[in-house]
Parts: C-alpha cells; structure tokens; sequence
C-alpha cells in the first residue's frame, strides 16, 4: 500500500498529536521478520494499519511466512 | 498470440527476474534472500585463510565480491553473464574486478582457486553438469564450493513447468542436486535449510507489489501472474546452503 503525502498529513497520532510520517518499519510473525514503509508517529512509533492493509497485503504476506 | 507460455522464456519485453528493479528494490544489491547473511554464515563454519583466491561466479553487482574482499581479506573477484549488472556494479565500485563470463566456460586456468562461490545462481543455469564440472576444474585439491540456492521440497512436482523461466523454473529437490555433487566429484561438508529467508522476501515483496501475482506479472505478463504465483507455490520452494570439497 502507497500513501500519498496528503494521505498521511490526515492522520494525527491520538495520543501525542503529532502528524503521522513514513518511517521504515519491522513487521513480525512466526519466526520471520521483513521490512516496510508505513505511517507512523514520530514520538511514540505507533503505526497505522488501515482496515484495507490488515486483510490485504498482511494477510498475503502472513500466509507467505507460515511455509504451509 | 496466448500468452500462456508454458515451460518457455519470459515475454522479450519483460525484464530479467534478477536484473529487475521490481526485485532488486527489495534484496539490495546482494540479489537473492537474506542478502549477504547467507555467505557470512558459511564463512564463519568454514572460513578461508586470509589472501585466499575466491571465484563468485553469478555476481550480480559484486555485493559479495566487495565482502570478501573488505571483511575477510580474500582474493576474490567476480564472474557474471548479465552485463546490467555488471555495469551498475562497476557503477558502485568501478575497482572490484568484475568481468563477463558464463558459469559453463570459467576463463580462468586449472586448479588456480581455493574457493568457489555461486549464490542463486546454479537453478539458472543452462547445463548444471558442465557448471559443476568447471568448479572443479578451477579449484585445487580440498578447494572448497560454497552454493545457495533455491530448491523444490515438493519432489513430485519436479516437472511441473513454470510459466516462466527463472530460478524457480530451474529448481531441483535435495536429492538431485546432492546427487550431482557427489557425481561431479565433491564431498559434502553441509546442507542447510535457509527456506524462512525466501519466505521473509516474498512478504517483502508482497508488502511493495501488492501481491505475489501483481509481482509475477511483471515478468509473465498480466493473464499469468496468478498461474505463475500458484505453480511457484506448488512447488513449495525452499533456498538452501551448500558447502562442499573438492575431492
């Protein structure tokens, strides 16, 4: 998923208030780890995953890292 | 014209998987899973004295040429068929030497190296038997082949052909490839399973294309991505570490 620069100037981190940006991010699951670009809070980290990353792309990518 | 080519080469107007910046964005300049990681993990088993001669045949851009060069002090210099790689490796580092050869025809003199290294390369290419027999000409007696690759784990599907040709297509399963080693004169000193590599680069991937089928697309063309991303998962591809002797 791309984010445009507008995209991303819309969202505001609820707990710090600081606008969200791209920040380079390490995803997790089973025993793998890879590397993504997604919006984040440059305070705290808190990164965002839209409704449409989470059954898309993730879901994808989780099913690549189970080896089933 | 179908565009369902079975078995053949990919589209004229599609790139080169490897040579691809579709795939080069998410490897690096090291073009393969894991990146260095892999050769750093046999290094470390199974290290080379320092001024040692090493031969990277399928370089790519010299990533693992300039690491064995920088960080372990070795000889090494690279080989590949691809002159877009080599030219933007020479981009990067234009004093690594690099030159352009075919893994079936080293021009390189009998019996001359202390090691051979050949990462996601040996699926590619056209005459394994003839690339075997070369390391062996080119290495001394106890000279050492380190190899990494991608592999079938589903051995009944060993002849399933792939709507494209790439280092899928080329795969094998565990035993033929052990078995042409042993044939081509090597001893074997270990077989590792690195598969959680090429798993960790398909969700990459995934996560820059969209999918595993929008990747394939690019190389296939747009009507069998989906035939392309279901017979590479039929294959339940796995990648690989070799290390053998010259016996």
């Amino acid at each position: 998923m791309k984010f445009s620069e507008e995209e991303i100037q819309n969202w505001k981190c609820e707990t710090c208030g600081e606008g969200l940006v791209m920040r380079k991010v390490e995803f997790s699951y089973m025993k793998g780890s890879f590397h993504a670009e997604l919006p984040a809070c440059p305070k705290c980290g808190l990164v965002l995953i839209t409704e449409e990353l989470a059954m898309g792309k993730m879901a994808e990518a989780e099913k690549a890292l189970e080896d089933k | 014209m179908k565009t369902s080519n079975v078995g053949q080469a990919c589209p004229l107007d599609k790139p080169n998987l490897y040579e691809s910046p579709a795939l080069r964005n998410a490897t690096g300049a090291a073009i393969r899973p894991g990146g260095l990681s892999v050769l750093k993990a046999a290094l470390e088993r199974f290290p080379f004295k320092r001024g040692a001669r090493l031969l990277d045949v399928g370089c790519g851009m010299g990533a693992s040429v300039a690491l064995l060069r920088s960080r372990y002090d070795l000889r090494a210099i690279g080989m590949d068929l691809s002159r877009v790689l080599l030219r933007e490796g020479a981009k990067r580092v234009a004093s690594l030497p690099l030159a352009q050869a075919r893994a079936e025809a080293l021009p390189v003199a009998d019996g001359c190296l202390q090691g051979v290294v050949c990462e996601c390369v040996f699926s590619l290419v056209a005459d394994s038997k003839q690339v075997l027999s070369e390391f062996r000409r080119v290495l001394v007696p106890g000279g050492r082949f380190i190899m990494s690759d991608i592999y079938r784990r589903n051995p009944s599907d060993n002849k399933q052909a792939l709507p494209c040709k790439s280092c899928f297509s080329g795969a094998s399963d565990r035993e033929r490839i052990l078995g042409h080693l042993i044939d081509a004169g090597f001893t074997l000193h270990l077989w590792e399973d690195h598969s959680h590599l090429l798993r960790e680069l398909a969700a990459k991937l995934i996560f820059m294309h969209g999918s595993m089928s929008a990747f394939w697309e690019q190389f296939v063309g747009g009507s069998n991505g989906r035939q392309m991303e279901q017979a590479v998962r039929t294959m339940r591809p796995g990648y690989y570490l070799v290390v053998a002797e010259k016996t």
